[in-house]
């Protein structure tokens, strides 16, 4: 070692105490909550690597299914947010946090996949978890099938939403005659939601503002912020939580256009004057102080 | 090196078992120090350098198996940190305006820290501080506010132990320079000198 550094190393204690106070206004970072938040990313089912399509490229591919795959990717460019579709087989669809997919079949019917959806065709017989909105060309021969949970959809022509993303199926009908589980037949307006204990239909329901999000759109009418929490996840890929539980039964009416957290951030905090911490990909909801 | 005695030396191993307690244990001990420091390079840092910090420390835990035993994980991490505020820098549009309010941005902070130091001292100081190259604030700020040694800081900067000397150096004369006009001359600034307490003792 230098005799300089030796002798520099002997600080004033001016200096000492300049570097003491260096760096040190702000709130102190929170250590605990970035360990919480750290182990929620870290814990969180890594999104499979989809696999690169070229890599598993056969060259043997069914027209039918590499007309699918063009369509697939002209698709893409009508919806408002990037999105992307890897499918692992062919017939396969899956998205991810705020995506969304369009999937042209080769009867001109239409598929708009929600986002973490995943949607399995064979024909005009397809399984879905998660959320899709059906636009289905007649066929009267050949009914439209959507198996999604335990409820089987059979459909002529029509457009209609199915959301199946936990245990209760909700489908939604905008216009044409469905029929549940080869039982109840709904019409335009009608959305029944199907659960382990059996079906209920509500009529006269605004259907489009359900499936408005396949124009990028989330629209809420008096809906609890409870309700709404589920969709922010897999729109925005945040995870909220709620400092305050009263804050659940807290109402929102209004047009969400999935894009950033921190626009999200700023809705929240205008809507409900609330606080809102970001932390990550988590926001935390706190009652503001003084309300 | 010092690597027998780097008291995180064992967390790594354990870290890079896949051993979570221990990740977590690193992450507290570094983790408010890391974010004052990418703070210090980001302007307007608010959560921005918690994000900065979080995304390192994320990085960090999924390349656990690649982190190299015979190096410091201190210097890994404020050296990951300082790139990522860099990235976060490329965004800022203007340069030349960044840099200004970074200035002000470390005088307000510094004035502002609740220290008990004499404001003009204290101002005089900052100013010569933010004045420096930003390798030099670097290699000051992790000597003496967050106590590293030498080779670490020369592993965060990318430069030779012997460069990280000579920068420290340098950063250390234009403070002492300001400290000396601000006492009135070269009488008081040997004065002070005759005062000196070696607060700081250094194990290299």
């Amino acid at each position: 070692m230098s005799d300089t550094s030796s002798k520099q190393d002997g600080l004033e204690p001016e200096i000492t105490r300049f570097f003491a106070g260096l760096d040190e206004s702000g709130s102190e970072p929170d250590v605990d909550r970035a360990i919480y938040a750290l182990g929620k990313r870290i814990d969180a089912k890594v999104a499979p690597v989809a696999p690169r399509y070229v890599q598993r490229r056969k060259w043997i591919v069914s027209a039918a299914g590499a007309v699918l795959i063009i369509l697939i990717s002209a698709g893409i460019y009508q919806i408002s947010r990037p999105t992307q579709c890897f499918p692992p087989r062919p017939s396969t669809y899956s998205t991810m946090i705020g995506q969304t997919a369009t999937i042209h079949l080769d009867d001109n019917s239409k598929i708009i996949l929600g986002p973490t959806s995943k949607i399995q065709v064979s024909g005009r017989r397809v399984e879905l978890q998660g959320e899709a909105v059906f636009t289905v060309t007649k066929h009267t021969q050949d009914p439209f099938t959507v198996q999604a949970g335990n409820t089987v959809t059979r459909v002529l022509g029509t457009t209609f939403g199915i959301r199946a993303y936990d245990s209760s199926v909700r489908v939604a009908v905008q216009d044409g005659k469905i029929s549940v589980d080869s039982s109840r037949v709904l019409g335009s307006g009608d959305v029944a939601t199907v659960t382990d204990k059996g079906t209920s239909v509500r009529h006269n329901v605004d259907v489009s503002q359900m499936l408005n999000w396949t124009s990028g759109r989330l629209e809420y009418r008096s809906a609890l912020l409870s309700d709404i929490i589920p969709d922010l996840s897999r729109w925005y890929g945040v995870e909220i939580r709620l400092a305050d539980s009263t804050l659940a039964n807290q109402h929102f009416t209004g047009t969400l256009k999935p894009g950033s957290i921190a626009e999200l951030a700023n809705i929240l905090e205008l809507t409900y004057k609330v606080r809102v911490v970001r932390v990550g990909n988590i926001l935390i909801l706190e009652t503001s102080p003084g309300r | 090196m010092r690597n027998a005695n780097d008291p995180d030396l064992e967390l790594l191993v354990r870290i890079r078992a896949g051993d979570r307690d221990a990740f977590d244990e690193l992450v507290r001990k570094h983790y408010v120090a890391l974010v004052r420091f990418a703070g210090s390079l980001i302007i307007g840092a608010g959560t921005e350098a918690e994000d900065v910090v979080q995304d390192v420390l994320y990085r960090t835990w999924h390349l656990r198996e690649k982190l190299n035993p015979q190096s410091s994980i201190a210097a890994y991490l404020f050296a990951a940190a300082r790139n990522a505020a860099f990235n976060v820098r490329k965004q800022a549009r203007a340069i030349d305006r960044f840099k200004e309010r970074l200035a002000s941005n470390t005088l307000n902070n510094t004035l502002t820290g609740g220290s008990s130091l004499n404001d003009e001292i204290s101002a005089a100081l900052a100013k010569a501080f933010v004045r420096l190259p930003e390798r030099q604030q670097t290699a000051l700020r992790l000597r003496y506010k967050y106590e590293m040694g030498y080779a670490d800081i020369a592993s965060v900067l990318g430069v030779s132990s012997k460069a990280a000397e000579r920068l420290l150096a340098r950063g250390i004369a234009s403070l002492r320079e300001a400290l000396g006009k601000k006492g009135g001359g070269n009488d008081s600034l040997k004065d002070l000198r005759g005062f000196l307490i070696p607060l700081i003792v250094i194990g290299l």
